[in-house]
């Protein structure tokens, strides 16, 4: 009886492992899905009201949840403090910690800084093209990864299974 | 004080301004031009800018400005947004916090015959704002007759301290002083000289009850401020056309009373000036106010009652 629900355990074990997996797989999308919408959200203002991108940070702040709420609120507070920062190293370190708690890839991050790098364009279309540009690489990113979803879904799932039937029959 | 103006500059060049920025008080202007040596005009004297951030009389001595320098600045002032400052680049200068102002140049973009912007910016020259709080003083009590305010034009060549005056009465007229109790004044501000405003909001203290209409023309922004402010007082600077002094005789007739300002050494020079037939100023304005400089200073030079 003891034996048997070991090896339940260990097959439970090995189930919620490849779970795990597919947690930070579909975290990851969900999270390309969120700086997506804070960067449509800032695209949508500066196209609207043309306002300057820590203002924009404000505003779009206003519309969101926390912590990105408070990150950028964060931004345009430090910008209208002028320490002399440019906005791009100041949006960088006020929201590198909140992105690295999330379950993304260096290049994920890289994506959603890409627009802040590029700055200074006196017509707000060509700065309104360089968030798209990031928010197109982040939905293609999103988009692979939701092709890839049901299959890495079938294989984790039959994977963690298998192995921890195999462990079973091993220890048995 | 200081601080407030190095805040025009991106953090890797504050270094060379905590000098120049320390002197703000007595700071008039700064320029910077690409490849050429910065400026500074310090009570009214132009000194030359070193690479240590020291002033210097020595043209030699004098630390130029790069290209990518001025155009750092003007992206730092701009917020990293240019683009949200398209009608300050179009029209050639922009109102800071603080009431500066800064006046850019470079190549302009033309669309369908009109400035689209600059580009390639190659000079900055920055104002620095100084609200001389008192400097109508002894004016005031020659502004109002029996308690009624009348109306008054101050006239004198560029530089003589019109826009210093003037705003400075709005001041005084607005708050209330010994004369008369405070009015309700309408500011049409269409170069934000006056009030200085940045994001709507004067810089300058105008007083408790004006309103200041920011960066509008002047002969729509009299009609507008009468049809939605009811001022008991308008108030302009540089009246430069015939149109500006008819809305200035609507705004009369309304019962408003007319503080203005024009370039100009005389009566006779500001009527050939601007196209004014004889006598039409006398029309509208009571008092006319005539400012000089001796020895440096600002002064009044005249003051003549008309009618």
């Amino acid at each position: 009886m003891l034996k048997f629900a070991g090896a339940g355990l260990i097959v439970y074990g090995c189930v919620g492992i490849g779970k795990r997996f597919l947690d930070v797989f579909r975290g990851r999308m969900h999270a390309l899905q969120d700086l997506s919408e804070i960067l449509e959200l800032l695209m949508g203002v500066i196209a609207y009201e043309k306002s300057s991108l820590p203002q924009c940070c404000e505003r779009v702040a206003e519309h969101i949840r926390p912590p990105f709420s408070e990150k950028l609120k964060n931004v345009a507070k430090r910008m209208k403090n002028n320490e002399g920062e440019n906005f791009g190293e100041v949006f960088r370190q006020e929201t590198i910690e909140t992105l690295t708690a999330y379950p993304l890839k260096t290049e994920d991050i890289e994506d959603f800084y890409a627009f802040s790098q590029k700055t200074g364009f006196a017509d707000s279309e060509a700065q309104v093209r360089t968030i798209k540009r990031s928010i197109e690489k982040l939905q293609q990113e999103r988009q692979r990864l939701y092709e890839e979803e049901r299959d890495k879904s079938r294989v984790v799932t039959g994977l963690s299974l298998m192995s921890g039937l195999l462990l079973v029959l091993i220890l048995w | 004080m200081g601080s407030e103006l190095m805040e025009l500059f991106p953090r890797e060049y504050r270094g060379l301004w905590g000098r120049v920025c320390g002197a703000q008080e007595h700071l008039q202007e700064i320029r910077l031009r690409a490849e050429k040596p910065v400026a500074v005009l310090l009570r009214g004297k132009e000194w030359f800018v070193t690479g240590q951030g020291e002033w210097t009389g020595d043209i030699q001595k004098a630390r130029c400005a790069s290209s990518k320098e001025v155009r750092a600045v003007l992206k730092h002032i701009c917020d990293y947004s240019p683009y949200a400052y398209e009608d300050e680049l179009r029209r050639g200068y922009m109102t800071l916090a603080g009431g500066h102002r800064v006046g850019i140049v470079g190549e302009t973009v033309m669309s369908g015959g009109e400035i689209r912007t600059v580009k390639n910016v190659s000079a900055l020259n920055i104002r620095i704002a100084h609200q001389i709080k008192g400097a109508a003083d002894d004016i005031v009590p020659l502004l109002y007759e029996r308690g009624v305010l009348q109306n008054t034009l101050i006239i004198s060549p560029p530089g003589c301290g019109k826009t210093t005056l003037l705003r400075d009465m709005i001041r005084q007229v607005s708050d209330g002083n010994g004369y008369s109790e405070g009015l309700t004044v309408g500011v049409v501000d269409e170069r934000s000289e006056l009030a200085g405003c940045y994001m709507g909001i004067p810089q300058n203290d105008m007083g408790v009850r004006t309103d200041v209409l920011d960066g509008c023309p002047k002969q729509l922004g009299m009609l507008m401020l009468l049809r939605s402010m009811s001022p008991r007082v308008i108030a302009i600077d540089e009246l430069g056309s015939a149109e500006e002094l008819q809305a200035l005789q609507v705004a009369s007739v309304c019962g408003c009373n007319i503080i203005a300002t024009a370039h100009g050494v005389d009566r006779k020079d500001v009527e050939r000036r601007f196209g004014f037939s004889a006598g039409e100023l006398e029309k509208v304005f009571r008092l006319l106010i005539y400012l000089c400089r001796k020895n440096g200073n600002c002064v009044v030079e005249k003051i003549e009652k008309t009618g």
